[in-house]
């Protein structure tokens, strides 16, 4: 059996890079050349920061680089290696002491985190080393990396140092796999000063994923012209920098989450979308990388248009070549070496097996240091186990077979040509499938996904196979028979600047054009709609939700943000940006399939901070009540946010509790002979859709006599955000109008939330009007008053727009059929801080509510409620 | 090639004929990198240990199959002229 040649032979181009050197012409151009490197990297730096892409630290770094470079080039070659390991400390100082509140560096917390840093890498060091027994230097590698477990583990709160045990682990987790193994196996013991340089190296310190740079590929001194070298660097930075821009746009505008795939359509959709997520890690490998080719150090590519793969085994050597090369080194050869006198097969099997027994073993290793936690997941135990059984069923053939001519070579045709495009398409397929499953809840969710494959779905999956092939031809098989026909020496003299990085100037350049609001303006085109979208976005916004456990992660790189305090801490560190305090703990809701999305679970008890949740058996906080109204009973409903649900506070403190109370006692003052009940229906991110469901499904079960509306500022956005999920889960709304609102401000169902709402912000006042008509009409069908106030959330209390915003919001309400209250001056006097509680009202807060309401439901008379109360306290007819 | 011992000239008509199909033989010379430029991948490395341990009757160690000792001609020749001696 023969195999069709995969990657692409490079005899003619290894030929090539044999050959002697080209030489700089003159000085002129040898600093054209710098500048131009030079150039390409602030072009980078300018778009990253342009697109908030990746943190505040990366940037810094790279500026570290390109500063650092040129001085490292003109040094005498026996002060490169101190002046690198110089600039790498200095740059921890600068990135490990961020902090939110400071734009420079603080040494409060620099100094002590730095010195951790080099103080437990320079053990790890000495340790690997010493002249002693290899199983001696291996106990005490264990010991030392047992406590840094226990401190990353977060028994033991570390103050500023719970940054830096993640960013340790990332340092020396893998490379002091393969460094030692390296140092063993050659018997060669290199200088500490070279080890430090490794470890140490520049870009580690922003690093969360760090490819397993080989130390003996970093520590070969380079035999290719520096300035090439540098141009190698500096294209890999420009293209690492295009695919996070291509990452920012795929995630954030074509990504489709397992839960929202519908059809066929969306299955394809899905599956594409997920296994572009990669291009997150492979930019940023490329920037790392780059940036120690800035430093003369000639390292591999980190990975090889893993999407035109041929093969499993071809897919495995290209999607990451730096983990792939480790693994063989230190599992899969000395397994095989082992095992090789049983036999070459039974050798194959079981090391192949092997090695992707250590790759799974090894992610989940990386999760513990990254995420602080770490459980064996079916889809990703299943995902690795498939892809370790193709890698050896193919292992197996080309062990078997000879291999076929390369594309160009004597021997290699159409047919060939047409193969090796077939295997492309079928194991980019199988790939992507894979991908899926990786990124998938659960086995039985992937499983009942492939029930929506349809006619259409087949259409659009052909359409991408095919694209594919083209790609495998147009980037691969075309230019290598090009390249056989016409060999060539290479160049005798360094180029001013390479093709590739011509060509990320050109692309770096165009991003940051099309950025530019004039720009915009000029080139307004609907195709140009999803970049314009995602370069609206910053990471610290969106990595902020994931970090905070706010949002869902698509995908395993995604997932490894964490809520734990070390890696939070970490992020803070790299972002410059505050997080918010999330909640930990059970969830006291269960999922709905309307525009509440969530309910409270009826009859739960549980505690949420220090406060406990108890809720009747209709799901909502406060005593049994019965579907019947009571006799000589007035009830009022209210509807609301978190805030009035009472998140973090007692029950018996909540403002709808205590104005139950204040009205019994108003009641019984004024002789009217009625109780009251004030049944809270609130809960948290309700929106003026969800409040019309809580009205039609569960208020006017119980027949209240007042519905009591809270309106925030936050309404409009919850708003926007349930009418684009409305488009893309295919619910029901009202009426079209504000489907045809959306449509005209060129808002689709998966526009970035930032861009949707400055999009509609001029058609704020028509959405709210049209959102909130609908709540005080159902509220009237229910046989209730519409009432409603306007109150600012716990975070916007104090700010200057409040005043503002509460007239708009009150005339809007009295536009749309509410009898509208107004205590624009609740929370007047009090020190806003004073009235928060994990960003809520606190039970202060909630007092002056009550008090408030109180007084302003008892005196208005549009309320009547003096006329309500003798109506109901009046005995029923005989 | 045109240069080299038998041994070299030996392990080069190996990978020429295994490796290297439709290839001119002129350009694969004794410096030319095989592990480094991709010419040679992981089951290729295999096959080649394979060959040099039955054809020259050496053992080689798992830490030999890496690009300080099979990255070119000259340093296999190398390797197994130090594994006879």
């Amino acid at each position: 059996m023969s195999t069709a040649s995969q990657l692409p032979r490079k005899l003619g181009a290894a030929a090539a890079s044999n050959a002697a050197q080209p030489v700089v012409s003159s000085r002129a151009k040898e600093l054209g050349a710098l500048g131009l490197v030079l150039l390409q990297v602030m072009l980078a730096v300018v778009v990253m920061g342009r697109l908030g892409l990746q943190s505040s630290a990366v940037r810094r770094v790279l500026l570290f680089a390109g500063a650092g470079f040129v001085v490292h080039h003109f040094l005498p070659a026996r002060h490169k290696l101190r002046f690198f390991l110089a600039l790498s400390v200095l740059a921890m100082f600068v990135i490990l002491g961020g902090t939110p509140h400071l734009a420079y560096p603080d040494p409060k917390i620099a100094v002590p985190r730095v010195a951790a840093l080099l103080g437990f890498g320079c053990a790890f060091i000495a340790i690997s080393l010493a002249r002693v027994r290899l199983a001696l230097r291996i106990g005490a590698l264990l010991v030392l990396t047992a406590v840094l477990a226990v401190l990353r583990s977060g028994w033991f709160d570390t103050g500023v140092l719970n940054a830096i045990w993640p960013l340790i682990a990332v340092f020396f987790m893998f490379r002091l796999i393969g460094f030692l193994y390296d140092i063993t196996t050659s018997g060669v013991r290199p200088s500490f000063a070279q080890s430090a340089q490794y470890f140490f190296a520049l870009p580690a310190v922003v690093a969360t994923f760090l490819p397993v740079i080989d130390f003996k590929k970093f520590s070969t001194p380079s035999k290719e012209a520096a300035l090439l070298t540098y141009q190698r660097g500096a294209s890999w930075i420009g293209r690492g920098a295009l695919q996070l821009v291509a990452h920012r746009v795929v995630s954030q505008v074509y990504y489709l989450p397992q839960s929202d795939v519908r059809d066929g359509v969306d299955l394809v959709q899905f599956l594409l979308s997920n296994v572009f997520l990669y291009l997150k890690l492979s930019g940023v490998f490329h920037l790392l990388i780059g940036i120690l080719l800035l430093f003369g150090f000639n390292l591999p590519e980190t990975n090889s248009r893993y999407t035109l793969a041929s093969s499993f085994t071809d897919y495995w050597r290209r999607v990451n070549i730096y983990w792939k090369d480790f693994i063989l080194k230190v599992f899969y050869f000395p397994a095989f070496f082992k095992l090789k006198k049983r036999g070459q097969t039974f050798a194959l099997v079981l090391s192949t097996l092997w090695a992707f027994f250590a790759t799974w073993a090894l992610h989940l290793y990386q999760t513990w240091w990254l995420r602080g936690t770490a459980s064996v997941s079916w889809p990703d135990t299943l995902f690795w186990t498939i892809l370790g059984l193709l890698v050896l069923v193919n292992s197996l053939s080309e062990m078997a077979a000879t291999k076929r001519p390369a594309p160009g070579r004597k021997g290699f045709g159409p047919r060939d040509a047409l193969t090796l495009m077939l295997k492309t398409a079928g194991t980019f397929a199988a790939i992507t499938a894979l991908w899926s499953l990786w990124n998938t809840s659960s086995i039985a969710a992937w499983a009942a996904l492939w029930k929506l494959v349809d006619l259409r779905a087949l259409g659009w999956a052909a359409l991408a196979l095919a694209l594919v092939m083209l790609a495998k031809l147009l980037l691969e098989i075309w230019p290598e028979i090009r390249a056989a026909e016409n060999k060539s020496a290479g160049p005798k003299q360094v180029p001013l600047a390479s093709p590739l990085s011509l060509f990320n100037l050109g692309a770096l350049g165009a991003v940051f054009l099309l950025c530019l609001p004039r720009v915009q303006q000029l080139v307004d085109h609907p195709a140009l709609q999803p970049f314009w979208d995602a370069s609206h976005m910053n990471d610290a916004s969106i990595e902020g939700g994931r970090v905070a456990g706010i949002q869902n992660n698509p995908g395993y790189y995604e997932s490894l943000a964490t809520v734990d305090n070390p890696s939070r801490d970490l992020w803070q560190t790299f972002m410059r940006e505050p997080l918010g305090t999330p909640y930990v703990g059970a969830d006291p809701s269960r999922p709905v399939k309307d525009f509440r999305y969530k309910e409270l679970l009826p009859s739960l008890k549980m505690q949420v901070y220090d406060t406990e949740i108890a809720t009747n058996s209709f799901g909502m906080r406060g005593p049994e009540y019965t579907l019947a109204k009571p006799a000589r009973t007035l009830r009022i409903a209210l509807l609301g946010s978190s805030n009035v649900m009472g998140w973090g506070v007692p029950f018996e403190e909540t403002f709808g509790a205590a104005l139950e109370r204040d009205l019994d006692a108003a009641s019984a003052k004024a002789g009217w002979s009625v109780a009251f009940q004030v049944q809270n229906f609130a809960f948290n991110r309700y929106s003026s859709l969800g409040q019309l469901d809580v009205v039609r499904l569960r208020v006017a079960r119980f027949s209240p006599d007042i519905v009591l509306f809270i309106a925030h500022d936050n309404d409009f956005s919850w708003l926007v955000g349930d009418i684009q999920r409305s488009i893309r889960e295919r619910m029901t709304l009202p009426d079209h109008v504000a489907l045809d609102v959306l449509h005209g401000a060129r808002v689709a169902g998966r526009t970035h939330y930032e861009f949707s709402n400055e999009r509609l912000e001029p058609h704020r006042s028509e959405l709210m009007a049209w959102s909130y008509g609908h709540l005080s009409r159902a509220i009237r069908s229910a046989g209730a008053l519409p009432v409603a106030i306007f109150l600012p959330t716990a975070p916007d209390i104090g700010k200057d727009s409040v005043a503002t915003v509460e007239a708009q919001y009150a005339a809007l309400l009295t536009e749309t059929g509410f009898v509208t209250l107004r205590a624009p001056g609740v929370f007047a006097g009090h020190d806003p801080d004073s009235l928060r509680k994990f960003d809520h009202y606190n039970p202060l807060a909630h007092r002056l509510v009550a008090e408030a309401l109180e007084g302003l439901l008892v005196s208005d008379p549009r309320v009547d409620l003096r006329g309500r109360a003798v109506k109901a306290g009046q005995p029923a007819n005989p | 090639m045109t240069d080299g011992s038998s041994i070299e000239q030996e392990v080069a008509a190996y990978i020429l004929q295994e490796f290297l199909p439709g290839e001119d033989p002129s350009e694969l010379t004794r410096t030319t990198p095989l592990i480094s430029a991709g010419i040679i991948d992981s089951i290729a490395t295999l096959k080649l240990v394979n060959f040099l341990e039955n054809t020259f009757s050496i053992s080689l160690a798992a830490h030999e199959t890496d690009v300080d000792h099979l990255d070119t001609i000259e340093r296999i020749g190398q390797l197994v002229e130090a594994k006879r001696a």
